[in-house]
């Protein structure tokens, strides 16, 4: 029965996680300059942020009024059904030519790209067969997913026994990253340990070696000699990146399901090129909104993901302000930083908050 | 300052990786033949070690106000592209020593060179950080076998159960696998004297796990508990 599932589920998991992340990039980015976003590399990127920041925008409000995770999965889904719809009819041919481009890209490749996607694939292979060894975070987090996908409800059951419980942590209702997962098992079928602990690595580590191409791409110029010598050092560097279980290697080789890791290996490497990318000429305002868009996926992943995409983005802005002698940057990069204000600010006084939203009674629970 | 002695030795440890990353910073920075862009990246790296990972008025205040402990702060260290920088720096010197038309042998010896630097200086990843996976859900097997027993005897929907307190392999499992098992309470002291009753009269329950070599297991059939299953470390009763 669980092998159905996963094989029927698999399908689905491909569209939610290959698809859907292109065309929903496709539509978001079509306001961006034309440099930016020719490679189907950044649209999918940018796809998965907004997926990200669509699902924070609507998880933190439907999980503070306890609402239930059916009526966020109708909506969720349905606005995703939106973007896809509006890319397929209104960013045809930019589709067409990114995945033309694609393909003449992989067709002219030189044979050592073929070698350094083995290369990224291999340690991930090897580790199917194996599991860090057992850590309290698989009970917490994958317990969650699985609660909220069985449950039909948001945080609201205690993760060590099962039982309901009536007050949900802020670390958790102020974040959605596991009600990203969640959704996810939901519409595949496939087991919260099966997708979190095996396949989801063959998601995410080549998208944060993509990210990472990305930025090799935009420091070399689009130099291929270095970028494919950068690609394979890096390769090297996080295979022999165990010295600290902070390093973002570690995140990569080890619980590379969990929110910390996609903030680490995936948010924050592309938020520092996004910045470097717009930083460097003069900024339109729409760059700024997507740069939000970002900060708001970068919440999504943890609370200290909030404090550190506006760490970097100001310290990057500051620099270029500096050196470009544009000081507007700062203004435009702080009015960004705009969606993580608001959630540390609830963060600090969560506990006021939610008393307050029960003392109005807003708690509708919409099913 | 206890919080900058605290990063540099969780973080860093014993390796050699603040080194390449630092003389990779100095190379970028200082080149005239590296790219603005490569040098801005570096400037970053610079900037944000000294005035954000290790400000010491800054991390008071994030661990203070915004993190659990100092050991969350580490995350601090995810602002620094660390290995990006690295492999930055070791690509330009590559390219600009190994050129593209020396011969294959100087190039794989530089490059061969650069990789034992990088050997040296890191730890791998090795045999002893894992765990061969018992099945296909990455628990403990015999958490497996014990929530199959329950499944296939249970009615549907949500069940309560008695499991012993001390197995985190076993708590842990149930938990991951199925949202259906809630943990009622611990069978640990069920063999105490009026354990079992306390527990009949203040919990609500239906299975009961033990383990093995608890002297209880000769009672419980006596108590109208039903013996189903023994796993390989554990007997499962049925109340009633």
């Amino acid at each position: 029965m669980e092998t159905v599932r996963l094989i029927a589920g698999i399908p689905v998991l491909l569209l939610a996680l290959g698809i859907v992340p292109v065309l929903t990039g496709a539509a978001f980015s079509f306001k961006l300059k034309t440099e930016y976003r020719k490679g189907l590399t950044f649209n999918y990127t940018v796809g998965i942020l907004v997926m990200l920041a669509v699902m924070q925008l609507y998880s933190v409000p439907f999980t503070l009024l306890q609402c239930s995770f059916t009526s966020l999965v109708i909506l969720y889904s349905g606005t995703l059904a939106l973007f896809c719809v509006f890319s397929l009819l209104r960013r045809r041919r930019y589709l067409a030519k990114l995945f033309q481009n694609a393909g003449s890209l992989i067709k002219r490749a030189d044979k050592k790209w073929f070698l350094l996607v083995a290369l990224i694939y291999l340690p991930v292979i090897a580790l199917s067969f194996f599991t860090p060894y057992i850590y309290g975070d698989d009970k917490t987090y994958l317990t969650m997913v699985n609660d909220i996908a069985a449950s039909d409800t948001l945080y609201m059951i205690d993760t060590a026994t099962g039982e309901p419980i009536t007050w949900v942590s802020a670390k958790y209702a102020l974040s959605s990253y596991w009600t990203f997962l969640a959704w996810l098992v939901k519409i595949t079928g496939i087991h919260t340990l099966i997708l979190c602990k095996t396949i989801l690595a063959f998601f995410i580590a080549p998208i944060s070696y993509a990210v990472q191409g990305l930025l090799f791409s935009f420091l070399f110029r689009s130099n291929e000699r270095k970028m494919l010598a950068a690609m394979f050092f890096l390769n090297l560097l996080q295979l022999f990146g165990c010295f600290s279980i902070y390093s973002v290697s570690y995140r990569l080789y080890t619980w590379i399901w969990q929110s910390k890791a996609f903030l680490a290996i995936i948010v924050i490497p592309f938020l520092f090129y996004y910045c470097n990318l717009i930083f460097e000429k003069k900024c339109a305002p729409r760059e700024y909104l997507c740069l939000s868009v970002f900060i708001t996926a970068a919440c999504s992943t943890t609370l200290t993901g909030a404090g550190l995409a506006v760490l970097m983005v100001m310290l990057l802005s500051v620099i270029y302000a500096f050196l470009c002698k544009r000081p507007l940057i700062v203004i435009g990069a702080g009015l960004a930083g705009i969606p993580a204000a608001v959630y540390m600010l609830l963060y600090l006084r969560y506990d006021m908050f939610v008393s307050w939203l029960r003392v109005q009674g807003v708690f509708r629970g919409i099913s | 300052m206890e919080l900058v002695k605290f990063l540099n030795e969780t973080f860093w440890g014993d390796g050699g990786y603040l080194l390449l990353f630092a003389v990779s910073i100095l190379i970028t920075l200082f080149r005239e033949d590296i790219e603005m862009r490569g040098k801005r990246m570096a400037l970053y790296s610079a900037l944000c070690f000294v005035l954000v990972v290790y400000n010491p008025i800054l991390g008071k205040l994030a661990v203070e106000h915004f993190m659990e402990d100092q050991w969350a702060y580490l995350r601090i260290f995810y602002l620094l592209p660390i290995m990006t920088v690295i492999a930055y720096a070791m690509s330009e010197f590559y390219v600009k020593t190994a050129k593209k038309t020396d011969p294959r042998k100087r190039k794989l010896l530089i490059a061969g060179i650069l990789s034992i630097l990088v050997v040296l200086s890191g730890h791998f990843y090795g045999k002893n950080m894992y765990l061969k996976a018992e099945n296909i859900y990455k628990i403990d097997s015999e958490a497996l076998e014990v929530i199959r027993v329950i499944e296939e005897d249970k009615e549907e929907g949500r069940t309560r159960i008695l499991l012993p307190e001390g197995e985190e392999n076993l708590i842990f499992g149930l938990r991951q696998y199925t949202p259906d098992l809630v943990i009622a309470g611990y069978s640990d002291k069920l063999d105490e004297e009026g354990g079992l009753m306390e527990a009949e009269n203040n919990l609500d329950y239906t299975y009961v796990i033990i383990g093995k070599e608890r002297t209880l297991v000769d009672c419980m059939e006596q108590a109208g508990y039903t013996y189903l299953v023994s796993t390989e470390s554990h007997f499962i009763y049925k109340k009633g």
